[in-house]
């Protein structure tokens, strides 16, 4: 018993020992460059997730900025948790 | 030596209250080999646990080599029990999941021997509860006769000089009765203090020297030799 | 050495020959701990993300709000703003939403401007050999991984016909894909010179979508914004500060749907306790007796048992969140990745970066390992002070 309980003792060490190693070898300054950089070109930050579609009120209504008809404003949350 | 002197056992309170040992005087002396009987519900096991300091007595004093068991603190009374007493139960009392070797081996593991040692000194025991072949089997697959040397060798591991049994033979036929008293006259011979609580008729006469102490109501009435 | 150790032996073997009483307990544990974790990983990750973007930010966007709602702001604002005092990098963008209608679906698109010499050069590190003359030349874009997916799956190859709002066509060609790495900003991610996004939206000359520009100095900025207000009564301002705020709640793990999360963990865990509590009375307690009737001391006991749930604990603590780690940074976190990312938009296989809190994952062991430890401990203890006769019966 106690051989098999130093060999799962054994794995599950080695098994934390890759994640940490995955962990620590991860690329995270070219990451971070990347990010920087879509920062820099497009000046936007606002993650890709799900946005929510935005009705307009009542029937007939104008749509007034064409480039961003649906979209709320940025320090709105809904747009996270949407659906 | 064992020396009870006096000890009363009660068990509940108030309308419960429950008299299961009344002023019981015995001395054992060292070598020999007592039967308790008497009828059911007589006080037998409570004795016993009260010599090998399951339980404490809640008046009187008992004195086992020399040490006062009746008061002993937890760390003492443990170290007593795994160095100077060895039960047989009446139900046994083994961990039904290991096997024979592994019960066997329990009581040394805090003795500070290593792994080693106590494996021989548990071949040793299970050879002489004649158990050795079934050593690697689980218990709950034993018969119980099985299961009774199973207990014997526990009993015997850390090689004590008291050994106390419970209706040792209550769960067996015949012929494993006779066995077993073969095994008991063995450690009698060995110079064993042995105590035996029973009612089976076969103890009333051993082919070897003993003493019968008859039990009735918690109390002890001399009879016989 | 270590094998000759009787009470190692002792307690392996009744670990695993009793494994069957831990199985249920562990496997429990396991899920939920990974559960949890899992969650947490992937929280600090898109909320580091997140946060070292953010940092790249303008100070300030202005906007033209009319009753309300957000209009095209004329480019005149720019040059008036350049005027304010301290104020640097002015920047008019263009950028919205593009609607795919048949889908509902939508597509992020960026204008850029090829005279921006800062962004020219991050987009050419962006964009391994891209020929920046070549790409505002034509009409093409650089779009993100999700919108090629999704332009794929709609049989649009190498090209995509935007529809302007005066009702013409408008076919763009695909110069480049971003790297799928990106994809927690640059999925939905189309980026075009600037003109042409103005004719996609159709913005007049002096119209942009929006303003942003930096204020070096954080002592100006609330001078800043009073004459902003001046400029025009229509402005809206938006300050980092208050973007930074949102994005701190945005992925707070005590937020919303996790609160649900922890409280059903919280339960189960309580449950498995409990029923761990009890097996100690009903399972635990001849054996006890027994162990202290061939010698066992009260200490020895609870130090099995100490010994006993450590190595639960642990291995199932370590089991679930190197799980979670690997679901999370190696898998990339499939199906739960969905809660977190909202299922409106374009599907996005979003990248996690490595990062890993580790006081929130000491307070969840904590969490976990303290009451597990009372729910053996206490009962044990209180089967070992009995008379082992008792015990035992
Ligand atoms: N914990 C307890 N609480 C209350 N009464 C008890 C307790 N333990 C033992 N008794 C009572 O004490 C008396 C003596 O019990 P004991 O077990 O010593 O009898 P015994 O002579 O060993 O009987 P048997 O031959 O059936 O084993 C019994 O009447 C029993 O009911
Ligand atoms: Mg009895």
């Amino acid at each position: 018993m106690i051989k098999q309980f130093i060999g799962s003792a054994a794995f599950l060490m080695v098994v934390t020992g890759m994640a940490v190693g995955h962990y620590l070898s991860a690329d995270k300054i070219s990451h971070k460059k990347a990010f920087s950089d879509v920062v820099a070109v497009t000046g936007i930050v606002s993650p890709s997730l799900s946005t929510a579609f935005y009705e307009p009120a009542f029937l007939g209504e104008e749509i007034e900025h064409p480039a961003s008809p649906q979209m709320q404003s940025l320090n709105r949350m809904e747009f996270v948790y949407a659906e | 030596m064992i020396r009870i002197e006096d000890v009363g056992k009660r068990f509940g309170e108030g309308e419960n209250l429950f008299e299961a040992l009344k002023s019981i005087t015995l001395e054992v002396e060292e070598g020999e080999c007592v039967i308790l009987s008497g009828i059911s519900g007589s006080g037998k096991s409570t004795l016993l646990s009260l010599i090998a300091a399951l339980d404490r007595p809640s008046s009187g004093k008992i004195v086992v080599e020399g040490e006062l068991v009746s008061k002993l603190p937890d760390l003492h009374a443990s170290a007593y029990r795994a160095k100077t007493i060895g039960v047989i139960f009446q139900h046994f009392n083994l961990i039904e999941s290991l096997s024979v070797e592994e019960n066997v081996i329990v009581p040394l593991i805090n003795s500070g021997l290593d792994m080693p040692a106590i494996r021989k000194m548990a071949e040793q025991s299970m050879q002489r509860a004649s158990i050795l072949h079934k050593a690697s089997q689980d218990v709950a697959s034993l018969s119980g006769g099985e299961k009774q040397r199973c207990a014997i060798a526990r009993a015997l591991v850390n090689d004590p000089k008291v050994i106390l049994c419970d209706e040792p033979t209550a769960n067996l036929d015949r012929e494993n009765s006779l066995r077993f008293i073969d095994t008991i006259q063995k450690l009698n011979q060995a110079g064993k203090t042995i105590v035996i609580a029973t009612h089976d008729p076969l103890f009333e006469a051993l082919p070897f020297e003993s003493r019968v102490i008859h039990m009735a109501d918690g109390m002890i009435g001399k009879h016989g030799e | 050495m270590l094998s000759r150790s009787p009470f190692l032996h002792f307690l392996t073997l009744l670990l695993f020959k009793q494994k069957s009483k831990h199985l249920g307990i562990m496997s429990i544990s396991v899920v939920m701990i990974a559960l949890v974790s899992a969650v947490l990983f992937i929280s600090s990750s898109l909320q580091q993300t997140l946060q070292d973007t953010l940092d790249e930010q303008a100070d300030f966007t202005v906007t033209r709000i009319e009753a309300g709602r957000p209009v095209s702001t004329p480019l005149a604002w720019a040059d008036r703003i350049i005027e304010i005092e301290g104020v640097s990098q002015v920047a008019p963008r263009i950028h919205g939403r593009y609607f795919y209608a048949p889908r509902e679906e939508s597509f992020l698109v960026v204008g850029i401007d090829f005279f921006d010499e800062q962004g020219s050069k991050a987009l050419e590190s962006l964009v391994k050999g891209i020929d920046l003359k070549q790409f505002f030349a034509e009409e093409s874009m650089i779009v993100g991984e999700g919108v090629k997916a999704f332009l794929q799956k709609h049989y649009y190859k190498d090209t995509f016909s935007f529809k302007t709002p005066r009702g013409q066509f408008k076919k763009v060609k695909i110069y480049e894909v971003l790297p799928g790495s990106l994809n927690l900003l640059a999925n939905d991610m189309i980026i075009m010179p600037i003109g042409l996004a103005r004719e996609i939206f159709g913005l007049k000359e002096d119209e942009v979508t929006d303003i942003t520009f930096n204020v070096p100095n954080d002592a100006e900025w609330d001078n800043v914004i009073g004459k902003l207000h001046l400029v025009d009564y229509e402005i809206r301002v938006v300050e980092k500060r208050e973007v930074e705020k949102a994005y701190e709640n945005l992925y707070n793990y005590k937020g919303g749907i996790f609160l649900i999360l922890y409280i059903i963990a919280l339960l189960t865990l309580m449950l498995i306790l409990y029923q761990r509590y009890a097996m100690v009375y009903s399972h635990e307690r001849k054996e006890i007796g027994i162990l202290r009737a061939v010698g066992w001391s009260i200490r020895d006991i609870l130090k099995l048992k100490f010994y006993e749930t450590m190595i639960l604990v642990m291995s199932s603590f370590v089991i679930g969140t190197v799980a979670a780690y690997g679901y999370v940074f190696v898998l990339g976190a499939p199906i739960l990745i969905e809660i977190f990312l909202g299922g409106a938009n374009l599907e996005n296989q979003v990248q996690m970066i490595p990062e890993v809190s580790f006081g929130t994952l000491g307070s969840l062991f904590l969490l976990y390992a303290v009451p597990f430890f009372a729910a053996v401990l206490i009962p044990s203890w209180r089967v070992a002070v009995i008379p082992p006769k008792e015990a035992m019966r």
